[in-house]
């Protein structure tokens, strides 16, 4: 293979030569002047080569000093090969034994220059554009082409100016490269890295004088010129140039006005200013790898203020000032003149330049340190160029970390709820933290030593605050080195300056982690990470795996007497968790781990719900002794008797608030809050009134996503672990303002860190949940009845009862199942609302339990972001609601009954499908309100994740057939069913009997009607049983009232606009 | 608070006379002629001269104690009384506007230093680059002097008899307030440039900057020969520059164009009027960007 090269001629450009391995022609020529190149290729090898390259070129021959080995005596010198030649394998110099340069190569030999003739072909300026390398090509092709790619791109970038040529009188006018700024930087570096072989021709075959040959620099500029203007010419071959600009080139009418273009071309680097670079000193100046004590130099440069890219050190400047000299109006004095202003900021910079050529400074830990933290700030400031190590950006931020040892659980082993207790002492031991990375004992030991905090941590260097570290330090000295596991969380979650004075620290504690079960709940794993509980042997229910998850996390808590937050999604059963874990605390199983509780548990819970805790619990924790203080019946005065013979005491905030006095007078097992968002605001008499409750232990439940609302995230946190979060003023200068306003999400990300430990949300899309999950999920909601629907209710049944007996005795079987159903649906009008009995048009507000409930479940999903489905049986009942709920809400509700059109009932459904809000169909109207009958079969709802029955139907499957409209193809989610019915009433009982009861419940559903055939045919008086009213949580106007003033206001922060 | 009996209203002349201010009928003490364009001190109050270098200077001016005249030559100085300025090597010249129409000739002698002495000094700088570099970076080090004393000068004048003055006013005293004037504006300008006070003994800055650069024996950029790289004649001498490779954008390929000026030649363009050279050649540089490479 040949070894390729080129020469820049000046006025025939690229000449290309190569050598040729296969080629030993020895010299023999006598001829004076310079002998021809003994394995030189010729002209027919390199007009290949040019064909590979795609071009041509004119053949010639050139003279070049290159290389040569031999003595003086001239015949008996010989080129010495290339290195690209010797390494051929081809590559056998003849008669080696003779030359024993030619066989060892060109390192071993001593050598002169000396002149070769050469055949050439003289390439076009542009030859080396067309195509990659080819194989053998030496350097000097390589920058040759670089140079070709950088004219060319000086066009592409209009670098370029006019420079007529009146030689060419078809194409006169010709181009120059403009060189500026980076431009001219560039072309220096070409001309330093020109191989020495690019300029080797002998002009006009002489010898070189004192062997220096042609100026880099101006090889480079020549080229640079004919590339740039070859280039030039080519691409604008296309373009019609007018005559007169031709002539005007041609003639010489451009050279004036040019002269002033050149000015402004002029060759020039801009204002430049004095520049800083820190750069860790690895190598010293003989190569060797830097040991000990490690330092840092601090370079000088100049750098262009118009390119900062553009940079050019001092080292360079004392070497070469006068090239730069070509761009910079004397670099050296600027250097010095630029050092000499940054004196003034840094003194320090005053013996570095006590010598001839200063080039910059060595800097020690100490002296770098001072530089990163004040130094560098100040000259940037000045308007000097800093630059720094890419791994310096800012002081890194120093802090604490506390680690709990020797907690009774060692790691690796979980946790068994209970175990740990709060006042158990752990091993304590703090670190500093750099970056929130706690240092080792090696790296602490590194920074206390260094001279300046300036140390290599983690492969690379940090610079700390020199007070702070002196503080850290100190605090390390005296901080306690054991602390319960209650100090544990409360200094995970405290802001530090609410930390009493033995553990302020003077630096932010960064993170608390402890091993085993209590570093589980501080970093958030410990519901899935904790050893489940077995259901409770008295709980009539079996746990999905996530509520054994949860009840097992509660339990954790309680044996810490920690408070917690059981925010799961609606649905998830958060009251089968609460009552599973009184169950195991109560029940055999829990003694084991410490004696049962012999104190009641006091739940508070919104007046719609009282009812559902006290049925719930009989039903699924039928072991647990549940009391219901409530209503108008409940007892006065001292309550000790009643407690002293219950596991529950359920309550309403309304009553909690009212009864205070008689209730905060015992010390209560726990606290359970349902529904705790309910208490936000917590100036009201029912916050005031829970915070008055003395329990050991305390649970808030809320199905809305706290953590994202910070006033009810605070007021929840604050009622169950009290003071945790400090102040409400202080949890909003802290937390609430930077989060909402200034949207920090560090701060919110510190936030999420401090509640973690005593928060669980369990959401229904959860990996982890969804499995445990039916596709379903019906729930059966009771509501109380007011005093009015109550009165009512008895009105109704008395008039039955009164009517039937008459037709008892008269046998008129017909018209009695008509009087029966009558009653029947009347009583179920009454559950509804008042209103829908007495077809009087009078308010709805606060007259009916169930829409209490209803307002609740449809604030809860609207807070969700969700849609809903609400059927009814009653039209009547659809019209008063539609335009209640929707004055209520502020959304729009659709109302799709018997007398819809076909039209208006497709542009509802579309509507309230509608995909425009997202792929969960988030556009279009949250609740659809329908009439069973109407809007019971053949829709496909199911942009609606919710189903509320507002009335049962006497056949489940017609409810069931209704909820399938939301429940169908296309619904991704799972679907929440509630079925609301009154407590007490002929809705419950019907319920038992459907639900319950299964011998029952299959003749009801045998029936296969909606004609309820068994209920008409009862007596009289299995009837009046039926329906008769069985008030366990009845209460009074007043009670109603008063809690609707408490919980109703408190929801949204605004009047009930339904009370107006 | 008790009400005193307004102070006797002095008459101007007497408020301002100075005792030893010499008869104060004479026309040239009458009031000054305004100077459009003046040469006036930048420092509107207080001291003149803020760093240390000017202070050395004004301070042997200070230590002749003529009293008022100081002050009014530094109100003269304020008030742009001094036409021009030259300090060159060896003296200080003004022409400063009195009373009189015909401006007052002042000048500040100072012994310049012999070019043996300059040559050790600069000899000295060339070798701690320190000197340079304050001076250049606009300070006067503090150490400076030493660099005067090893040579056995002394860069400020250390009295009056070092540095002659006179000025073409009838005033005897020496110095005038037209001398005091110029001297605090020569301050201002030691201020300004330090390198004015080696100037005025002997040295300008570029002769100083070109004897500190032989001195330090900066090369001068030599052809490598190509006798001394044999060994690496085929190879390239350095890493090759990382050439910005443009994205072809026509708008960015005129910016060259743009910045020159016209070319002030008038080229026909198919019949139409003539448009400047520059503007036809426009078309081949928006040519130039949409091409790439």
């Amino acid at each position: 293979m040949l070894a390729l090269h080129a020469a820049w001629s000046p006025g025939r450009g690229i000449c290309l030569w190569a050598e040729d391995p296969a080629r030993g022609v020895r010299g023999t020529s006598r001829a004076r002047g310079a002998r021809p190149h003994p394995f030189a290729a010729d002209h027919g090898q390199l007009h290949g080569v040019a064909a590979a390259l795609g071009a041509t070129g004119a053949e010639g021959q050139a003279v070049l000093h290159l290389p040569s080995t031999g003595g003086p005596d001239a015949a008996d010198r010989a080129p010495r090969p290339s290195a690209a030649l010797v390494d051929d394998a081809d590559f056998l110099p003849l008669d080696a034994s003779n030359d024993a340069s030619l066989a060892t190569g060109p390192a071993s030999s001593p050598a002169a220059l000396a002149p070769w003739t050469v055949p050439v072909l003289e390439l076009d300026a542009r030859a080396l554009l067309r195509a990659e390398p080819l194989p053998g090509e030496g350097a000097e092709l390589e920058v040759l082409r670089a140079l070709g790619r950088f004219a060319a791109d000086l066009v592409t970038r209009g670098r370029v100016l006019p420079a007529p040529d009146p030689d060419h009188p078809d194409d006169p006018l010709g181009w120059r490269p403009v060189l500026q700024g980076r431009d001219l930087v560039a072309a220096d570096a070409f001309a330093a890295a020109l191989p020495p072989a690019v300029r080797a021709e002998a002009l006009d075959g002489r010898p070189l004088r004192d062997g220096a040959g042609p100026d880099p620099v101006e090889v480079v500029t020549e080229a640079l010129t004919a590339f740039v203007d070859a280039e030039a010419r080519h691409r604008a071959a296309g373009i019609d140039v007018p005559a007169d600009l031709r002539d005007a080139a041609a003639g010489g009418a451009l050279d004036a006005g040019l002269a002033r273009w050149e000015v402004v071309g002029a060759p020039h680097a801009g204002p430049a200013r004095g520049t800083f670079r820190l750069t860790e000193i690895v190598v010293d100046h003989l190569g060797h790898a830097v040991e000990g004590e490690a330092r840092f130099w601090l370079e000088f440069s100049l750098q262009s203020t118009q390119d900062p890219s553009l940079r050019v050190t001092a080292e360079s400047i004392w070497r070469d000032a006068g090239a730069l000299r070509r761009w910079l109006e004397d670099p050296s004095e600027l250097l010095l003149a630029e050092l000499g202003r940054a004196a003034s900021l840094y003194p320090e910079l005053t013996d570095a330049l006590r010598v001839p050529r200063p080039t910059g400074m060595e800097l020690d830990r100490e002296g770098t340190h001072r530089f990163l933290l004040d130094v560098a700030a100040d000259l940037d400031r000045a308007g000097f160029g800093v630059l720094l190590p890419s791994w310096w950006s800012r002081p890194a931020r120093l802090g604490l970390t506390a680690n709990a040892e020797g907690t009774a659980t060692p790691d690796g082993v979980v946790a068994t709820p209970g175990r740990l207790r709060r006042e158990e002492l752990v091993g304590f031991s703090w670190r500093l933290a750099v970056d929130g990375e706690p240092l080792s004992d090696e790296e602490m030991r590194a920074l206390v030593h260094a001279k300046a905090p300036l140390v290599h941590l983690r492969g690379q260097w940090v610079a700390v605050d020199r007070e702070r570290l002196r503080a850290g330090l100190e605090f390390l000295d005296r901080a306690p080195a054991e602390a319960t596991v209650g100090d544990v969380l409360a200094l995970h979650s405290t802001y530090h300056d609410d930390l009493p004075p033995e553990w302020a620290a003077p630096l932010p504690v960064e993170d608390v982690t402890a091993g085993g079960a209590l570093g589980e709940l501080l970093s958030g794993a410990a519901e899935s990470h904790l050893a489940l509980l077995d259901d409770p042997p008295s709980l009539e229910a079996t746990l999905r795996p996530y509520q054994r998850r949860g009840v097992s996390w509660l339990a954790f808590l309680a044996g810490l007497r920690v408070g917690g937050v059981l925010a799961d999604d609606m649905g998830l059963g958060k009251t089968l968790q609460v009552l599973a874990l009184e169950a195991h605390e109560r029940g055999p199983d829990g003694a084991a781990a410490h004696p049962p509780p012999d104190r009641p548990t006091l739940l508070v819970a919104p007046t719609s719900v009282v009812g559902t805790w006290q049925r719930e619990a009989a039903r699924f924790a039928p072991g647990l002794r549940v009391t219901v203080h409530h209503g108008a019946g409940r007892a006065k005065g001292d309550l000790t008797e009643l407690l002293a013979d219950a596991d529950l005491v359920v309550t309403s905030y309304g009553t909690l608030t009212r009864d205070i006095a008689a209730l905060s007078g015992s010390r209560y097992h726990r606290l359970v809050l349902d529904e705790a968002q309910l208490v936000k605001n917590n100036r009201s008499r029912a916050a005031r009134a829970v915070r008055a409750i003395d329990a050991e232990h305390r649970l808030a439940l809320t199905g809305t996503p706290v953590e994202n609302r910070l006033a009810e995230l605070w007021s929840i946190m604050d009622a169950v672990n009290p003071g945790l979060l400090g102040t409400v003023t202080a949890f909003r200068d802290r937390y609430a303002v930077p989060i909402e306003r200034h949207g920090r999400t560090d701060v919110a990300l510190r936030l999420q860190t401090a509640v973690r430990p005593f928060l669980l949300r369990r959401v229904k899309t959860d990996p982890a949940v969804v499995d445990d999950l039916p596709d379903k999920i019906e729930t059966i909601e009771r509501c109380p009845l007011t005093a009015e629907q109550a009165s009512l209710y008895q009105v109704v049944v008395d008039e039955m009862t009164e009517t039937l007996h008459g037709m008892e005795t008269a046998g008129k079987d017909i018209e009695r199942r008509g009087k029966v159903l009558a009653a029947l649906t009347k009583l179920k009008q009454v559950c509804d609302h008042p209103a829908l009995l007495l077809h009087d048009g009078s308010p709805l507000a606060r007259r009916s339990g169930k829409l209490a409930r209803v307002e609740e479940i449809v604030a809860e999903i609207l807070a969700a972001g969700e849609k809903a489905l609400l059927f009814t049986q009653f039209t009547e009942f659809g019209d008063m609601l539609a335009p209640h709920l929707a004055a209520r809400f502020g959304v729009e509700v659709l109302w799709l009954h018997g007398g819809t059109s076909r039209r208006a009932r497709d542009r509802m459904v579309e509507a309230f499908q509608d995909p425009s809000g997202g792929p969960d169909g988030g556009g279009g109207p949250p609740l659809f309100l329908l009439s069973l009958k109407a809007g019971g079969t053949g829709l496909t709802l199911t942009a609606a994740q919710h189903v509320v029955h507002l009335d049962r139907w006497w056949n489940p499957a017609v409810e069931d057939q209704a909820t399938d409209r939301a429940f169908r193809i296309g619904q991704k989610r799972t679907v929440n069913v509630r079925k609301l019915m009154c407590g007490g009433t002929v809705e419950e009982r019907i319920d038992d009997l459907i639900a319950g009861k299964r011998v029952l419940a299959g003749q009801v559903i045998g029936s296969g009607g909606d004609d309820p055939d068994w209920l008409t045919g009862l007596s009289t008086d299995e009837l009046r049983r039926m329906v008769a009213l069985d008030d366990p949580a009845g209460e009074s106007e007043d009670e109603a009232d008063d809690e609707a003033d408490e919980a109703g206001a408190d929801l949204d922060g605004e009047e009930d606009p339904g009370a107006a | 608070m008790p009400l005193e009996p307004p102070p006797r209203r002095q008459p101007f002349r007497e408020k301002f006379a100075d005792p030893d201010d010499g008869p104060r009928d004479f026309s040239e003490y009458g009031k000054r002629i305004a100077v459009e364009g003046g040469l006036a001190a930048k420092s509107r109050r207080g001291a003149i001269g803020e760093s240390w270098w000017s202070g050395r200077f004004l301070a042997v001016l200070e230590k002749l104690g003529v009293g008022g005249r100081l002050t009014r030559g530094k109100t003269y100085a304020r008030a742009g009384q001094v036409i021009d300025l030259a300090i060159d090597p060896g003296e200080i010249v003004a022409t400063v506007q009195g009373s009189r129409a015909e401006p007052y000739r002042a000048r500040i002698g100072l012994k310049r230093f012999a070019d043996e002495a300059w040559q050790a000094v600069e000899e000295a700088f060339a070798r701690d680059s320190w000197y340079a570099a304050s001076l250049l970076g606009g300070t006067v080090p503090d150490d400076l002097e030493d660099v005067f004393a090893s040579v056995g000068l002394s860069l400020f004048p250390t009295g009056a008899r070092e540095m002659p003055m006179d000025c073409s006013c009838p005033d005897w005293s020496v110095p005038c307030k037209h001398l005091a004037a110029v001297a605090y504006l020569v301050a201002e300008r030691f201020d300004d440039d330090p390198f004015l006070i080696l100037r005025w003994r002997g040295r300008d800055r570029a002769t100083l900057l070109a004897g500190i650069r032989s001195h330090r024996d900066d090369v001068e950029p030599t052809v490598t020969p190509l006798a001394g790289v044999l060994d690496r004649y085929f190879a390239t001498a350095g890493p090759l520059p990382d050439t910005v490779t443009a994205a072809a954008d026509p708008g960015r390929s005129e910016a060259l164009l743009d910045e020159m000026p016209p070319l002030g030649v008038l080229v026909a363009e198919d019949g139409a009027d003539g448009i400047d050279a520059r503007e036809a050649l426009r078309p081949i540089y928006r040519r130039f960007g949409a091409t790439n490479g």
